[in-house]
């Protein structure tokens, strides 16, 4: 069943020189409840642009996105959905637990402290709870973005690079987490990437774009049976 | 609207102030000094006009305390924006509605606080201010709805125009209160000004206070039907603002 459904959307822009192009260019996907959904192509292809318009903080020009039944950016589904990306940026002068308590109240999450405590422990983040924002390491704050995207236990989880600029044995950890996240909690995740390593390990199905328009949407499995891996692919999409 | 959204907004503000406390004084800078600078002239200037100094005092008090229910509000916003951190309150679910309103509480409780205090300096200099402490209190508070107005009209261009133009959060008051005749009569301007300023938020207000601290009869009626009007054309300024900013993709890359 589609959670997300993304019908005939358009998004245009204006450039330096004023010129409008498309963004987004006559776009129909759906993504189902449950998998790992990946947003592949170039930089400027359009991935942030899409995935702002399914979070409803850009309004398409043209098309129509609905989430959980309801549209884009409608108030109860922002209450189910959540959003990390991996240089995501919180207050400098919050620490971590003031961050996630926050996100606690504004949710009104039960037991409040408790799922604190669980998220701290999960990303490993117990030792910084009261470390600012401004004193965290590149991974404790990609991770700390993560934690706060589940404080409510969304029903979607948009990950926007989420381990940009990490450490590979970071990014490894948080991409299993990412992977325990789905297993524990059958969320459906919207993920873009550039590590297609990333994308192989976590995504079930790829959406591929480039200059606006969503040129395939097709399974990694089956991908795998027609390129030797993921970059492969990559490569000869952008070709076209 | 919902409160506990408001309410988390608020804990999330008073948590700022708690991890940064010379904010405190931040606040307290201006309006402070600039009462006790006015407190001394009033002072000084009854060996040769009472009046200019009353007006002085009381006119810079309303202008402070205008200032920091306005821009406390959009400074804020300001730095949500740059900190990176508005999107992720958006994406937590905070409506347009909810966050500007909680900003104006905080705003709203910041600058009464720093008018009582402001209040009680001027006392010193000037205790027959005491007289007439119910009109400057009423005043007071059509001042706070002018300027709370001005701080949701000034967020939602904030939005619109974009992060460039964060300026106005400082700014822009300063013209308002030009314009709305801050120590002389309107009519002392040149006629298109003259025009101008009989709509501006705080003419009809400095105007009555002027009138108060002398001693002359008070009205209301003005000063209270130009504050509401601002407040009321505000809201849907702001909503279709923050809506054209949801779709030129401003509100995407504001951070
Ligand atoms: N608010 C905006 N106003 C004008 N142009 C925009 C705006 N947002 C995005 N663009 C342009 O639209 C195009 C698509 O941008 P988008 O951010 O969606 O790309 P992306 O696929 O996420 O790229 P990246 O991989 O670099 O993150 C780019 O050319 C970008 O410059
Ligand atoms: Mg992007």
């Amino acid at each position: 069943m589609a959670i997300i459904e993304v019908s005939g959307v358009s998004k245009r822009f204006r450039d330096a020189a004023g010129r409008g192009f498309y963004a987004v260019n006559d776009a129909s996907l759906s993504i189902n409840e449950g998998e790992i959904f990946a947003i592949l192509g170039p930089n400027g292809a359009g991935k942030s642009t899409l995935v702002n318009m399914m979070l409803g903080l850009l309004l398409p020009d043209k098309g129509t996105i609905s989430v959980m039944g309801e549209r884009a950016g409608n108030q109860e589904v922002m209450e189910k959905i959540g959003y990390a990306s991996g240089d995501e940026r919180f207050h400098w002068s919050l620490t971590c637990g003031d961050i996630l308590g926050f996100a606690g109240m504004a949710y009104t999450v039960n037991n409040r402290a408790r799922r604190i405590g669980e998220l701290l422990d999960f990303f490993g983040l117990r030792g910084v709870r009261d470390s600012k924002f401004d004193a965290l390491s590149t991974g404790e704050k990609a991770k700390l973005a993560l934690a706060y995207s589940l404080v409510a236990d969304p029903r979607i989880l948009f990950l926007d690079e989420p381990t940009l600029g990490l450490d590979p044995d970071i990014s490894i950890k948080v991409r299993k987490e990412i992977k325990a996240i789905r297993e524990r909690r059958g969320a459906t995740i919207v993920l873009t990437s550039h590590y297609m390593r990333e994308v192989e390990y976590l995504a079930d199905r790829v959406a591929f774009i480039n200059r606006g328009r969503i040129m395939e949407v097709s399974s990694v499995a089956g991908i795998r049976k027609h390129y030797p891996d993921l970059e492969n692919y990559f490569v000869e999409m952008v070709k076209g | 609207m919902r409160p506990y959204k408001i309410v988390a907004m608020l804990y999330r503000d008073s948590l700022i102030i708690r991890r940064s406390k010379w904010r405190v004084f931040e606040i307290l800078y201006f309006p402070l000094t600039s009462v006790l600078v006015w407190g001394f002239f009033s002072v000084y200037s009854k060996t040769f006009s009472v009046e200019a100094g009353l007006v002085l005092l009381a006119i810079n008090i309303f202008w402070n305390f205008a200032y920091v229910g306005q821009s406390t509000a959009n400074l804020q916003m300001m730095e949500d924006i740059w900190s990176g951190s508005l999107k992720a309150i958006l994406l937590s679910g905070v409506t347009e509605v909810e966050y500007v309103v909680s900003r104006l509480v905080t705003a709203a409780v910041t600058s009464l606080a720093v008018l009582a205090l402001m209040i009680g300096i001027a006392l010193i200099f000037v205790p027959e201010f005491s007289d007439v402490l119910g009109s400057v209190v009423f005043l007071s508070l059509f001042t706070l709805v002018s300027s709370l107005a001005l701080a949701i009209i000034i967020t939602g261009m904030i939005v619109t125009l974009g992060k460039s133009y964060g300026f106005i959060a400082w700014t822009a008051l300063q013209a308002f209160i030009f314009l709305s005749a801050p120590f002389f009569p309107k009519e002392t301007f040149p006629w298109p000004v003259r025009v101008v300023s009989e709509f501006m938020p705080f003419t009809h207000i400095f105007e009555q206070a002027r009138y108060v601290v002398v001693g002359s009869p008070v009205f209301f009626g003005k000063p209270a039907l130009s504050s509401l009007a601002y407040f009321v054309v505000a809201w849907p300024l702001y909503i279709y603002l923050f809506r054209r900013a949801r779709k030129s993709g401003m509100l995407a890359k504001l951070g």
